[in-house]
């Protein structure tokens, strides 16, 4: 029994210990203060060179000499993550929709600008930043029970199918002509539920961009990433594409979808960081 | 040390416990089956539905709403019937002129409504289908939606524990059919009842009707009622409203199911029903809104050897209206809007 004894004796002195050590330290280095923070992630949807998007209004060309504009511009962002100057990497709610997948949605913008606010950030220096469009299969793959709040939610932004299918990933709607816009178009794309199982496509993409400026997120300091998405990419990025009957009105993950995608994996980057 | 062997024994029969709590789970007692109460208020027309072929359960509801959203009885497991017929469109698919099914193929179509299919006689833009037992094989055939079979479907399902507790439940025994799935699907359909606008508020006398309203519901009366008639809204007959044929879908309504010249481009009348939700408009959806309808109707009608005659009353085409009728007519159109119906968690996914 004695042995017992010491035991939990020396038990109560090391979580004493430990505490008082966790309470100098607290207090010599105020600075070191690992407290969380938070992040906020700027979207800004515009065409390069034509500037922010105004539903319905912001008419662009594309390099195939398409007019084109948008009266619907959303997309989901998921898997938030980023990346500290020795490349460790902190993930945001990973894989967890109800809590890490947000939609973009032109309509929301506020001076052309939609926000999206990340608490509970580790304080710490961060250098890039990587961001999923659309929702992962491993996040899928958790069941409609698994994400009931963020599946309300697409529902509710018309970024959802029914659950067999899942979710719109991006959804580009306006109208498109050779002269002015005047055809209606509707590209939605996303993955056709589990695409292993049932030989889809997958559209989730992940992309990384460097921040030009790092984000030091203290409990003090709330970084704001500002990110330019130029939509330019849709129709003129790496693979050009042209509208017409056979592509206008599609849903899904086929091939025109798979290019679209590809395009916009492309059209994101960091304009600037602000650290205030 | 006694102590210590009373609390080793506490410990292990906690741990048994926890085990046969879990093995519980797997033996669940099943949900007991009970009729299913269709309500409908008494001016609804009668029922058609058979429920001395088809009795409608509680489990078997329940059943039908699971394979309603069920990926699997579509070719690639992506498209179920709730894919085109999302609920907070009154089972329609919002913004979409045609519907789209596997690998994206687009149907001919424009996804109508499922609500109060208990009383009507015909389904279908073409009223091809008679008996809603029947029903579902359409889409769940047809290559433009969901391409599989009745025996692909069963085989995709049949070692599902979730489905062979379902079909228990529903019929007494495990055994997945055919006819199973069609029946149960039918039973959730008929349990699709819309009923509760504030049309029907007005009806039972518990809500007034604005003034717009009131226009219009007595607009409506002269100059729609004809066809869209009685409380669903409709007489069920194929009629030619002297729509262009669209030659990208080749569709050339009921002369599809006759061959009969005389049934060239004549479509079932629509029940009008939450057609605020129902949007886009007509059989190939070519109207996006009720304004454009009224507007088709007042000046695009097309005379042709079968427009219906009446479209074409004393030698004028279409309906005579003007702008201010029109939103009348529209404000009582959506009166028919049946907020609880598209938001009832019992019909939800």
């Amino acid at each position: 029994m004695k042995i017992y004894k010491f035991l939990s004796l020396f038990f109560i002195a090391f979580t004493l210990f430990s505490f008082v050590a966790c309470e100098s330290s607290r207090d010599d280095e105020n600075p070191q203060d690992t407290t969380p923070g938070k992040l906020q992630i700027k979207f800004e949807n515009g065409f390069n060179n034509v500037g922010d998007i105004v539903l319905n209004q912001t008419t662009q060309t594309s390099s195939n000499g398409q007019k084109h504009n948008f009266s619907a511009l959303k997309y989901v962002i998921s898997n938030i993550s980023l990346i500290d100057e020795n490349g460790n990497e902190f993930k945001y709610n990973e894989n967890n929709p109800d809590k890490g997948a947000f939609i973009v949605d032109q309509a929301d913008a506020v001076a052309g600008i939609i926000y999206l606010n990340l608490d509970g950030v580790p304080k710490n220096n961060y250098k890039k930043i990587k961001f999923g469009l659309g929702v992962s299969q491993k996040a899928y793959l958790l069941g409609q029970d698994g994400q009931a709040e963020f599946w309300t939610k697409a529902k509710q932004k018309g970024m959802s199918w029914s659950w067999a299918a899942g979710y719109v990933f991006v959804k580009l709607e306006g109208k498109y002509g050779n002269d002015a816009p005047s055809k209606e178009f509707m590209n939605h794309t996303g993955n056709m539920g589990n695409v292993t199982a049932n030989q889809q496509a997958d559209l989730y993409r992940e992309i990384t961009l460097n921040l030009p400026t790092t984000a030091r997120v203290t409990s003090q300091i709330r970084p704001s990433v500002h990110i330019l998405a130029d939509l330019n990419q849709f129709l003129s990025g790496d693979k050009a594409l042209t509208l017409a009957t056979g592509n206008d009105m599609l849903m899904g993950s086929n091939q025109h979808l798979v290019d679209v995608t590809n395009n916009l994996t492309k059209m994101f980057k960091v304009d600037h960081v602000h650290n205030d | 040390m006694i102590n210590f062997f009373v609390k080793t024994i506490l410990v292990l029969l906690v741990f048994l416990l926890s085990c046969i709590s879990c093995s519980d789970e797997v033996i669940q007692p099943l949900e007991k089956d009970e009729a299913y109460n269709l309500q409908f208020p008494s001016y609804f027309p009668e029922m058609t539905f058979d429920k001395s072929v088809n009795p409608v359960t509680k489990n078997g509801v329940e059943l039908g709403r699971k394979l309603f959203y069920e990926g699997r009885l579509s070719r690639n497991n992506t498209i179920s019937c709730g894919f085109c017929h999302i609920q907070e469109n009154a089972f329609t698919h919002h913004g979409h002129t045609v519907s789209h099914g596997v690998d994206d193929r687009i149907g001919i179509r424009n996804a109508p409504p499922i609500q109060n299919m208990a009383f009507l006689k015909r389904y279908m833009w073409d009223g091809v289908i008679h008996n809603l037992n029947e029903q579902p094989i359409s889409p769940i055939t047809d290559v433009n939606e969901m391409d599989s079979s009745i025996p692909e479907a069963i085989s995709k399902i049949k070692d599902d524990q979730k489905y062979k507790k379902l079909f228990r439940e529903a019929y007494g025994d495990e055994t997945i059919t055919g006819e199973r799935i069609l029946k149960a699907l039918s039973q959730f359909m008929a349990s699709l009842i819309s009923a509760d606008s504030k049309y029907d508020r007005f009806k039972q006398g518990k809500e007034q009707l604005t003034s717009t309203e009131s226009q219009g519901i007595a607009l409506f009366g002269q100059k729609c009622a004809s066809c869209h008639s009685g409380e669903l809204f409709t007489d069920e007959s194929f009629r030619n409203t002297g729509m262009y044929y669209n030659t990208e879908f080749k569709d050339a309504g009921r002369y599809r199911v006759s061959l009969n010249q005389v049934d060239w481009m004549k479509f079932r009348v629509p029940s009008l029903r939450n057609v605020e939700y129902t949007a886009p408009y007509m059989h190939d959806g070519r109207f996006y809104t009720l304004e454009a309808v009224l507007n088709f109707y007042s000046d695009q009608v097309e005379d042709n050897a079968n427009l219906d005659p009446q479209l074409k009353q004393n030698g004028h085409v279409g309906i005579a209206m003007n702008s201010q009728e029109k939103q009348s007519i529209i404000a009582f159109l959506k009166t028919l809007s049946d907020k609880s119906f598209i938001s009832n968690p019992k019909f939800a996914e």
